[in-house]
């Protein structure tokens, strides 16, 4: 190589090199941007709502402590109503403890005004006489129970809540209770946590929240995390401002985040920065891939074809001066095109990488989503059955102090005044009484009269078993048949003075906290404001008819689905797919429940409008890289003509050349592999092939490596990918079948797992070749096509299967096809079936010399369909294996090759045989080739003008043709010099004479010969012809 | 390479070292000027956005911090060592020289202007009055009676009794005084060792409310708590240092150079 060209190597790498670099830094700051961007938008959005999830968290929590402390508060006035009552109370501990057992509260206190402790059921932490307590006192000035309060007590690690009731003017009733069950329930469904953990941005990122006071980490999705203190885990107290957006540090990892301020607490929405990379770096690396190849196989091009004129000598016709450098036309034409597609090619996979990734990233986080509302409806249900059992409870507490109240004291159950004062203390709507029979006897409520049902399915119908010796039966909560509220009815048996049973009490509540639960458990309150990035939505199909149950846009809300634009196929759980209503087009991941079908659906416009500014981008650099590339390829300074002269100065100094120059049917002359090197498995030398085949083995080389590192990945897919990777999501195959980019790149991985694998085997099986001999080698080379075929055809109808083409009627159709194929393609099956007879009988082997008809050469390759054989002069006669009939296999020791000689019949045979005697000692110094011999082998025939006489030669089979040669040119020698004729057609031309007439008397003559002639030899028969017959029969 | 070459590069060596020798020396004499690298300042560890000790880390955070930081850095120091003070002990650290200034909430009152000298002020907080509201003490007129807590050493006792005396809510005289506690006409004020501890205090009822500064009642508060709306009185932070050292002047003078150039407000909102 020259300096000059070597210097122009090192440009062009160097130049790649760089490109390459810029290149990568440009697309990843690019998608950087626009990643941030999304983010932005996203967590803006998941930021926008917080507050209200917050705030609905906060009336939540408020209600859910509202309920609590009105259910110790009406235990506190039950007992102050069982006080005031005559049923047997008084101001002793055990008393306190009988109530405390009654209404499963932890302690039963009688404090007075002062807060002197008058009765207890147990010891209790508070000093009431604080004023602390005051809050507990208020009972004597409004007569009502007071609120609940909560004093933490540092020494016995205690928390506690206390409710009062009033009794009299001195003394007041006082429940004290641990509040932990509320405590959990206000953890579990209220907290901010609670609403945090359900906040999602991105694919990985999530919402954290760090105390304004103390900056301590308040919620993380990691447990370790939190309580940490954000300051030292990298947080700038300066950038937690409202509304900031930009990378941070969180415990040494680098994220994004967006900050928003509600109530003094900071909430942050962060995106890892591996989610960025993650989905950033094999999008990069493809494209860059790509790049990289396509700038490569440009300038190796022009390297090539460089190298090769300072070899072969420079042709001024290629050359055109421009100024002081010239322009080289030969690269110019094809650099041109290699640089055009070249550039097709980066813009395609840059947009199609983008299209995979924003579809992949949307369609994952679809996915996410739709399992969270999934969970989150799962939850509530759950909820709202715990809530049930739990209100159960506690309405049966109720109803059983009522019993305790009114089997304390019997005159109470005819007192309807009283009933109210006790249905006010227990805070149920209704109570009522009903005698031994069934019959209501007296109630607080508008309703009398009323008896309880005999018809089963009567709501009132259950409650009479409570006449029948069951204690207690609370029925589910049922919508009211006049107002449709939800109500409840619980019953508990009444005792006489003996103990027992006669009748029993029963009390009506109507919960609205129920009722509220369960109406949010309904799909449209679920799915309501469900934001999926930053317009995408969730709507619901009915399973039953297929209509729309929820959807944003009401209108559409009841209209049959199908009749929108959805599809049978779409409505099924685990969708993930596009989706097209009223003819928008969307993204939509769907899951199932009882009744409907859910979708998440984002709209297709939002998911593609990153690609293009960066495929645009991409494309734009990649082209001015790609001129820079072709300009340093086709242009180089001008130089003296000195080297023109060169040409041919090196001979083709190759005894075998593989390649030779080909006429194009368009004129152009090419270079080509000759047919006899084309099936040899040795590969060519990189020396002997010309630039355009250098730069094919490059772009192969490059393809396997693609291939290879994409088997690899995808073997090895746990470590290389992670979960939320788009490949770990297209290898998991949550997605839809069908002519979508993820069945495309489905494919494509899959085409360069067989084909690494297949290449593997078929390399394999070619240092097996070597092992094992010919018929090692035939049966490699039968396996190694077996494989290619079956490889090839299980690939393509695997990934048709794949695009979603229903490969069960493929293959039934292939039955009728495979009728209609037997037709045309008989000849096909007859190949295939005579090349593996050919195989397995062995007829012949790859290296042996057979003769197929008139055609004899060395086999090279015994295919599945054809038989290849190299006639010994460079041609190869490719024959149909059906068509490899009446085979001499001529693979043997030693051929002969013999020499017919002919003689003129003048000649005397003894003079030609002792001659032939003396020379052919000679013969054999002069032909090499001849093994033994030569040997006379007598006369052949005595033909028309000649005697033939006959000599061979043992030699190689393979020299054979030539020694024949030789041996007809030694003979033609001999019989000149020594005088001996081969006769040869002559003409003899003789003057004309005059011919005699026959006289009449020799006219009768011969008719009387004729005739007597033909008389004698009627006898005899000629079977054979044998009188006709010369002897011509050998040659 | 040419041989011409390496001579130049000693050359090149000898100046670059030189130079960095130079530096190094001025940055030396700068320093010994200050007489010492490290300015020592007492803060507290327990006061949330002033000055508050991460335990993991062994480093403070907050306003008090950075204006410390900020001060030895115009102060020409090389390092600033945090120590934490509580209200008992300050005041001698900083006498006994341990520390060389206190940034930890300390108000510039008269009675302390005796033994320090003071910066002006870079923080203007008032002393309230906290209580549970189950308590359903709502005015200070309902505070007659009552037990009331204050971290000892804090001025926050006198300043309330004072006030309650100027409002007619306490008498004149004090009955008693001593460690525990301080018996006014009216109301007993009761010294508590930290702020943690007056807080659970309020929370089990031993007192009926708290007076503390603002700025760390902030770090108390909860839904269950009110702050009275009672200004007992304005207390004004400053740095202090002892009395008529040679670095009183200077911090003054860097103080009002920060509260000049809007350091000090810059700090307070990030802060806040």
């Amino acid at each position: 190589m020259s300096r000059k060209l070597k210097i122009k190597a090192t440009l062009l790498a160097l130049f790649v090199v760089a490109s390459v670099v810029a290149m990568g830094f440009i697309v990843a700051a690019l998608q950087d941007d626009i990643s941030v961007e999304n983010y932005t938008v996203d967590i803006k959005s998941e930021m926008s709502e917080l507050p209200a999830l917050l705030q609905a968290a906060d009336e939540e929590n408020a209600q859910n402590t509202q309920t609590y402390d009105d259910i110790y508060a009406s235990k506190a006035e039950s007992v102050a109503f069982l006080a005031n009552n005559n049923t047997g109370y008084e101001a002793t501990d055990a008393k306190m403890q009988e109530y405390k057992d009654l209404l499963s509260v932890d302690n039963v206190l009688v404090v007075d005004r002062a807060g002197n402790v008058v009765a207890k059921a147990q010891d209790t932490p508070a000093e009431f006489s604080y004023s602390r307590y005051n809050q507990l006192r208020s009972v004597f000035e409004t007569g009502e129970p007071s609120e609940g309060m909560e004093v933490d007590f540092a020494e016995s690690g205690q928390t506690m809540r206390y409710y009062a009731a009033r009794i009299d003017d001195n003394t007041m009733v006082v429940i004290e209770q641990d509040p932990a069950e509320l405590k959990e329930l206000l953890d579990t469904t209220g907290s901010h946590e609670s609403v945090l953990r359900h906040l999602s941005v991105g694919q990985t990122g999530y919402v954290m929240a760090i105390s304004g006071r103390d900056y301590t980490v308040s919620y993380h999705p990691d447990e370790a995390c939190v309580g940490i203190d954000a300051l030292d885990a990298g947080i700038q107290v300066g950038d937690l401002e409202d509304g900031n957006y930009k990378w941070m540090h969180f415990n040494g990892e680098r994220v994004f985040v967006g900050v928003a301020e509600v109530d003094g607490t900071y909430y942050l929405g962060v995106v890892p920065f591996s989610e960025f990379v993650g989905s950033r770096n094999l999008t990069l690396g493809v494209i860059l891939f790509i790049f990289f190849s396509v700038a490569m196989i440009v300038a190796l091009y022009g390297i090539f074809v460089n190298r090769e004129d300072e070899k072969r000598g420079y042709n001024p016709e290629n050359y055109t001066n421009v100024g002081p450098l010239r322009y080289n036309k030969a690269i110019g034409r094809k650099a041109i095109v290699l640089s055009f597609v070249g550039f097709l090619a980066v813009l395609g996979v840059t947009f199609y990488m983008q299209t995979l990734f924003s579809l992949s990233a949307e369609s994952v986080s679809s996915n996410d989503r739709a399992a969270d509302i999934e969970r989150a409806i799962t939850s509530a249900r759950e909820q709202a059955s715990d809530l049930t059992a739990q209100y159960n409870e506690r309405y049966l507490g109720k109803a059983q102090v009522a019993g305790y109240a009114l089997d304390a004291n019997p005159e109470l159950r005819a007192d309807e005044a009283k009933l109210q004062e006790l249905s006010d203390a227990l805070h149920v709507q209704y109570l009522f009484i009903f005698d031994g029979a069934g019959v209501m006897t007296e109630t607080n409520s508008p309703y009398v009269n009323f008896t309880l049902s005999d018809d089963p399915s009567d709501q009132s119908y259950p409650f009479r078993q409570l006449l029948q010796g069951v204690e207690y039966y609370i029925q589910d909560p049922m919508p009211d048949e006049v107002s449709g509220q939800l109500r409840q009815y619980i019953g508990v048996v009444l005792h006489n003075q003996d103990g027992d049973a006669e009748g029993f009490v029963q009390i009506s509540v109507r919960s609205e906290r129920l009722e509220n639960l369960l109406a949010s458990v309904n799909v449209e309150n679920v799915l309501d404001g469900i934001q999926v990035g930053q317009n995408g939505f969730a709507f619901a199909v009915n399973k039953s008819d297929n209509t729309f149950a929820y959807y944003p846009n009401s209108d559409l809300a009841g209209k049959d689905a199908t009749a929108r634009g959805m599809t049978e196929a779409q409505l099924k759980d685990g969708f993930s797919d596009f989706v097209t209503i009223d003819g928008q087009r969307y993204y939509a991941s769907s899951f199932e429940t009882d009744d409907y079908y859910i979708y998440v659906a984002q709209p297709e416009s939002e998911l593609m409008t990153e690609r293009v500014p960066l495929t645009l981008t991409t494309a734009f650099s990649g082209l001015l890289c790609q001129i820079v590339i072709f300009l340093l390829v086709t242009f180089e300074r001008r130089r003296t003509i000195a080297g023109v002269a060169r040409k041919d100065a090196e001979g083709e100094s190759d005894d075998d050349p593989r390649m030779i120059d080909v006429e194009m049917p368009d004129g152009r002359t090419e270079k080509t592999e000759s047919a006899a090197s084309r099936w040899l498995y040795r590969s060519m030398h990189w020396d002997e092939k010309s630039a355009e085949q250098r730069v094919l083995t490059v772009i192969k080389v490059l393809l396997s490596i693609f291939a290879i590192v994409v088997c690899a990945a995808m073997l090895f897919q746990d470590r290389v990918f992670t979960s939320e990777s788009v490949f770990s999501y297209i290898l998991a195959g949550g997605w839809e079948r069908g002519l979508n980019v993820f069945a495309i790149t489905a494919c494509i991985m899959i085409a360069c797992c067989v084909l690494t694998i297949t290449m593997l085997v078929q390399q394999l099986l070619r240092l097996l070749a070597t092992v094992f001999g010919p018929r090692g080698e035939t049966m490699c080379r039968l396996v190694s096509s077996f494989i290619k075929y079956a490889s090839i055809i299980g690939m393509v109808y695997y990934c048709l299967m794949v695009i979603g083409i229903d490969t069960t009627t493929l293959l039934a159709s292939a039955g009728i096809l495979s009728i209609a194929i037997s037709f045309g393609a008989k000849e096909l099956v007859a190949d295939i079936l005579s090349g593996l007879f050919i195989i397995f009988e062995g007829e012949f082997r790859v290296g042996d010399i057979i003769a197929v008809g008139t055609r004899s050469g060395t086999v090279m390759e015994i295919g599945i369909r054809t038989t290849k054989i190299n006639d010994g002069n460079g041609n190869i006669i490719i024959i149909r294996n059906s068509e490899v009939s009446n085979v001499v296999n001529m693979t043997k020791e030693s051929s002969f090759a013999s020499c017919d000689m002919q003689i003129e019949y003048g000649e005397s045979l003894e003079r030609v045989e002792n001659l032939l005697e003396k020379e052919f000692p000679h013969i054999r110094e002069r032909l090499t080739a001849i093994e033994e011999g030569p040997f006379y082998r007598g006369v052949v025939s005595l033909a028309d003008n000649s005697v033939v006489i006959r000599i061979v030669a043992q030699c190689a089979e393979s020299d054979r043709g030539p020694l024949e040669r030789d041996l007809r040119r030694e003979m033609k020698l001999i019989f000149d010099r020594n005088g001996i004729n081969i006769p040869y057609p002559q003409v003899v031309v003789h003057e004309p004479r005059v011919f005699q007439k026959a006289t009449v008397m020799e006219q009768r003559a011969a008719d009387r010969f004729n005739e007597e002639q033909k008389e004698a030899s009627q006898a005899i028969l000629d079977d054979d012809n044998d009188f006709d017959l010369a002897d011509v029969s050998r040659r | 390479m040419g041989k011409g070459r390496k001579p130049a590069l000693v050359v090149v060596a000898a100046l670059v070292l030189a130079m960095v020798l130079c530096l190094v020396g001025c940055g030396s004499t700068q320093l010994s000027d200050s007489g010492q690298g490290t300015l020592r300042v007492g803060v507290r560890d327990d006061i949330m956005n002033f000055s508050y000790l991460n335990e993991r880390t062994g480093k403070y955070y907050g306003l008090e911090v950075d204006i410390a930081e900020e001060l030895a850095n115009r102060l020409g120091y090389a390092d600033v060592e945090f120590s934490t003070v509580t209200p008992d002990d300050r005041k001698e650290r900083l006498l006994n020289g341990e520390v060389d200034c206190l940034v930890a909430c300390y108000s510039i009152a008269d009675s302390r202007l005796e033994n320090f000298d003071f910066s002006p002020a870079y923080y203007t907080d008032g002393t309230r009055v906290m209580v549970e509201n189950s308590s359903m003490i709502a005015d200070p007129a309902q505070l007659g009676g009552k037990t009331i807590g204050i971290m000892s050493g804090s001025n926050a006792g006198p300043l309330l009794a004072i006030k309650l005396n100027a409002d007619g809510i306490i008498g004149d005289n004090i009955i008693s005084n001593d460690d525990a506690g301080t018996q006014y006409e009216g109301v007993y004020v009761k010294k508590i060792a930290s702020y943690a501890e007056l807080s659970q205090e309020l929370e089990e009822g031993t007192v009926d409310a708290a007076v503390m500064d603002g700025a760390i009642a902030q770090g108390f508060m909860n839904d269950e708590r009110t702050l009275l709306d009672y200004n007992i009185a304005e207390q004004q932070y400053g740095i202090a240092t002892q009395k008529g050292s040679e670095l009183s002047g200077r911090v003054a003078e860097a103080v009002q150079g920060m509260i000049d150039d809007g350091t000090i407000a810059a700090l307070t909102d990030k802060w806040n």
